[in-house]
């Protein structure tokens, strides 16, 4: 094993040298500066919302600790939500509230075959201090040429933002999503950032 | 023969990467500075290095094996001058659970127990003196060597703010005596039973409870630096006094906290498991060049830098000063000099004075917990908040007072194996572990007590007898109580009678009063404050309000070595965190024009 310390001259003595897994910066998961920034802000200015809305895509992953990088909000909400978000932030709205449809630019991976996947929502923009905030009403996806799902819905779990309560899309919905596009490594992402805030009561302790 | 490599040079050197280092590392690397970071531990990740620990109570409880390697360095004590100061050999004096290794320090293990330090603390002398006269003192604490601090609580108040949104601190606003400008981060943990009749107790007598403040995240987080932090799992194995690291993260720590998004700016280089043993000097300048340390290999690295700071543990950061002759060493003879000046134990300890009385609510009655969380405390006694005016013995300074926090223990911490006796085999002693373990009823003591003043004869040097592994002298402590406390004790304690009465108690019990002279320290409080003070002068600092050398303008540093006082509150940590914000204020500052600052923060 090696020592903590060896230095000429001197006696070696048995310390154990703990290597730990030090961080690169590619290994790091945070949240941008403006990306925090503007999360808190929304916090904030849409804490009465009547419609049920949370913070979701990556950016709520990174929220709840999963290992992904973004350049960029989405709100997840109801049609009725998508309007109202562009009522409270009238002057940050660059794309006006519309039916959008577009084609994922994965593909899922069902019974070892790749299938388009397509995305429709009552979609907006908006652009708060440069960062661009997707809003999602109603989504809705569909798999190949199967019928569209019904519009996501879910339960907000809520992380505190600084000094700011949020609600975040649950990473189980996520989960659910990962496991039916066949999307395992985005499914073993969330796996471990889920087994980082558990009490591990297996033997050895071992997580992943 | 060492192999020498001198790194590319820096604009901020960062010694230490504990709560102090790790905090200034991060936020400077952020801020777009290029900053080396040296710590002599490792790099501690809690998703790998702690999920084994509960299974391993013997190495983390006895063995300490999250703690600074003894062999390597320890440090002497005795309590007075003209004693022989023997080395620590062994884990068994409190100040070592405190001394970190690695990143994130000894917040790894913690309990996690908050609190601001309230106003008064910052101006202790000179509110003492306009309140009750100059000679107050004079005659229970004659050598006091007491000062203000270079700023005042309403001037920390938005670094207290600062620290608190990077630490993720848990607890509501602290109440009238501890005004906050804005409230911590995240709500307070559930509340016991205890800390529920605490509360309503005080509640009815007109005082004001506010839940235990914690540095253990009591809902999922996401700090001002975008980190994720998971929250608490309340699963026991917390408490500071087994030395539990946390699995899940939720105890904060620059590990849990910082460094990664230190790491993430592309602008924080780590040096780990490397010993520092000077700061070099250019003796023309009057400036700090580089700093010297010791690789895992036995390499020797000089890291040049524009400034220097330092962030490492009281006594080994006294070390590192007085060896690179960074400070004028304090003489107690002559009272002159500043680097060993001042120091002295934590608040509230030496002599007290205890009511105590039993409640029918137990352990038994809520889980196990965390190391800091579930209770509710009281400020109404503590500081000067209580008139001080025709004490029998003057005394300053007050208690904080907390009850029924979680036990955050293991379910059986490791006891050392011994003989049996009739006292620790057999049916008889068995029935005495019932209780042990799942208590059904609680004694709860309440004590009054006051501050800890600093002496002019105590102090830190370097001791001329012994030396570490790498031939430096050890840190010489000289320290023991005086008996400021004494009459602080028993002026407060009977009044803290009626509040057990309010919760219900039986069986209460009034201890003996206070009396001077046996407040000899056998066990040495965690925190030590002092010796290498922040102040308005450098007669008696070595810092000033920037947390700038005035010795060597381009060394700052901040933590416990750096109180000017001690205080009333037990948590070094939530004291010292807001430091770290001035002294990268300061460092700014210098970097943008490079003279001895002034002003105020």
């Amino acid at each position: 094993m090696k020592t903590l310390v060896n230095i000429p001259g001197r006696p070696s003595l048995d310390i154990p040298v703990y290597d730990g897994k030090v961080p690169k910066p590619e290994d790091v998961t945070i949240l941008n500066p403006a990306l925090l920034k503007t999360v808190i802000m929304l916090g904030g200015a849409l804490k009465d919302m009547k419609a049920k809305w949370a913070i979701g895509g990556d950016a709520g992953e990174i929220i709840k600790g999963v290992h992904v990088k973004t350049d960029h909000l989405e709100i997840l909400t109801t049609k009725e939500g998508c309007d109202e978000v562009c009522g409270l932030l009238t002057q940050y709205v660059t794309l006006q509230p519309a039916e959008k449809e577009v084609k994922s630019p994965r593909e899922a991976d069902v019974d070892a075959k790749m299938l388009p996947v397509y995305i429709k929502s009552h979609y907006a923009e908006l652009t708060i201090d440069k960062v661009r905030v997707e809003v999602y009403g109603d989504e809705q996806i569909k798999v190949g040429e199967w019928e569209w799902g019904d519009p996501l819905d879910f339960i907000p779990d809520y992380s505190y933002i600084v000094n700011r309560k949020v609600p975040i899309v649950p990473l189980r919905l996520k989960q659910e999503l990962d496991l039916g596009l066949g999307w395992l490594d985005r499914l073993e992402l969330i796996a471990i950032a889920v087994a980082s805030g558990q009490h591990h009561i297996a033997e050895g302790g071992v997580r992943h | 023969m060492s192999t020498v490599i001198t790194e590319p040079a820096v604009d901020v050197v960062v010694l230490g990467l504990g709560t102090m280092g790790g905090l200034v590392a991060t936020q400077l690397a952020v801020d777009g500075y290029n900053v080396a970071g040296i710590d002599k531990g490792p790099f501690w990740d809690f998703t790998q290095d702690f999920s084994q620990t509960k299974y391993d109570e013997w190495g983390t409880t006895i063995m300490k094996k999250y703690d600074h390697p003894l062999p390597l360095f320890t440090t002497t004590m005795r309590n007075y001058s003209n004693q022989f100061a023997l080395p620590i050999r062994r884990y068994t004096v409190s100040q070592f659970p405190a001394n970190g290794h690695g990143v994130g320090g000894a917040a790894h293990h913690y309990s996690g127990g908050m609190g601001r330090t309230g106003a008064w603390n910052y101006t202790e002398a000179s509110s003492t003196a306009s309140r009750y006269g100059p000679n107050f003192l004079s005659t229970t604490v004659p050598n006091a060597d007491l000062f203000d601090w270079p700023y005042t609580y309403t001037e920390m108040d938005p670094y207290y703010v600062t620290y608190e949104a990077a630490w993720g601190m848990s607890g509501t606003n602290m109440g009238p005596l501890v005004p906050m400008s804005q409230n911590f981060p995240l709500p307070p943990h559930p509340t016991t039973p205890l800390g529920a009749a605490f509360q309503t107790a005080t509640e009815a007598l007109g005082y004001s409870p506010f839940p235990v403040v914690s540095a253990l995240a009591s809902a999922p987080y996401m700090n001002s630096y975008g980190v994720q932090v998971n929250e608490c799992v309340y699963d026991g194995w917390c408490s500071c006094s087994p030395c539990y690291p946390c699995e899940t993260g939720a105890k904060a720590n620059t590990a849990a906290r910082a460094v990664t998004a230190g790491v993430g700016t592309g602008k924080l280089k780590l040096a780990l498991n490397s010993y520092i043993f000077r700061i070099n000097t250019n003796q023309s300048t009057g400036l700090a060049t580089s700093v010297s340390y010791y690789d895992a290999a036995g390499n020797i690295h000089v890291q040049p830098g524009t400034a220097i700071f330092t962030g490492l543990w009281t006594f080994n950061q006294y070390n590192l000063l007085a060896k690179s002759g960074i400070g004028k060493q304090y003489n107690p003879t002559t009272v002159t000099g500043a680097l060993g000046r001042g120091a002295c134990n934590n608040g509230s300890s030496g002599t007290g004075r205890t009511v105590s009385g039993t409640l029918p609510i137990g352990y038994a009655n809520y889980q196990a917990g965390n190391g800091a969380g579930g209770g509710f405390q009281i400020y109404d006694f503590a500081d000067d908040a209580i008139d001080h005016t025709g004490m029998a013995q003057p005394g300053i300074g007050g208690p904080s007072l907390s009850v029924g926090s979680y036990t955050g223990n293991a379910p059986s911490d490791v006891s050392v194996a011994v003989g049996g006796t009739v006292n620790t085999i057999g049916s008889t002693w068995k029935a005495t572990q019932k209780n042990k373990y799942i208590h059904s009823s609680t004694t709860v003591s309440l004590a009054g007590s006051g501050v800890t003043v600093p002496t002019t004869d105590l102090l830190l040097d370097l001791d001329p007898f012994y030396s570490d592994y790498y031939g430096d002298p050890l840190t010489r402590f000289t320290e023991t109580y005086n008996n400021n406390s004494v009459g602080v004790a028993n002026l407060i304690t009977p009044l803290l009678q009626p509040i057990l009465t309010k919760m219900g108690c039986t069986n209460i019990t009034m201890g003996a009063a206070a009396v001077n002279g046996n407040s000899q320290p056998s066990s040495y409080s965690i925190h030590v404050r002092g010796g290498g003070r922040v102040g308005a002068s450098p007669t008696y600092s070595c810092y000033n309000a920037w947390h700038q050398s005035w010795d060597v303008n381009n060394v700052f540093a901040a933590g416990e070595l750096q109180n000017t006082t001690g205080c009333t509150v037990t948590p070094g940590t939530h004291t010292i965190g807001p430091m770290a914000y001035v002294a990268v204020d300061g460092i700014k500052q210098y970097l943008k024009s490079p003279q001895l600052l002034t002003g105020q923060p």
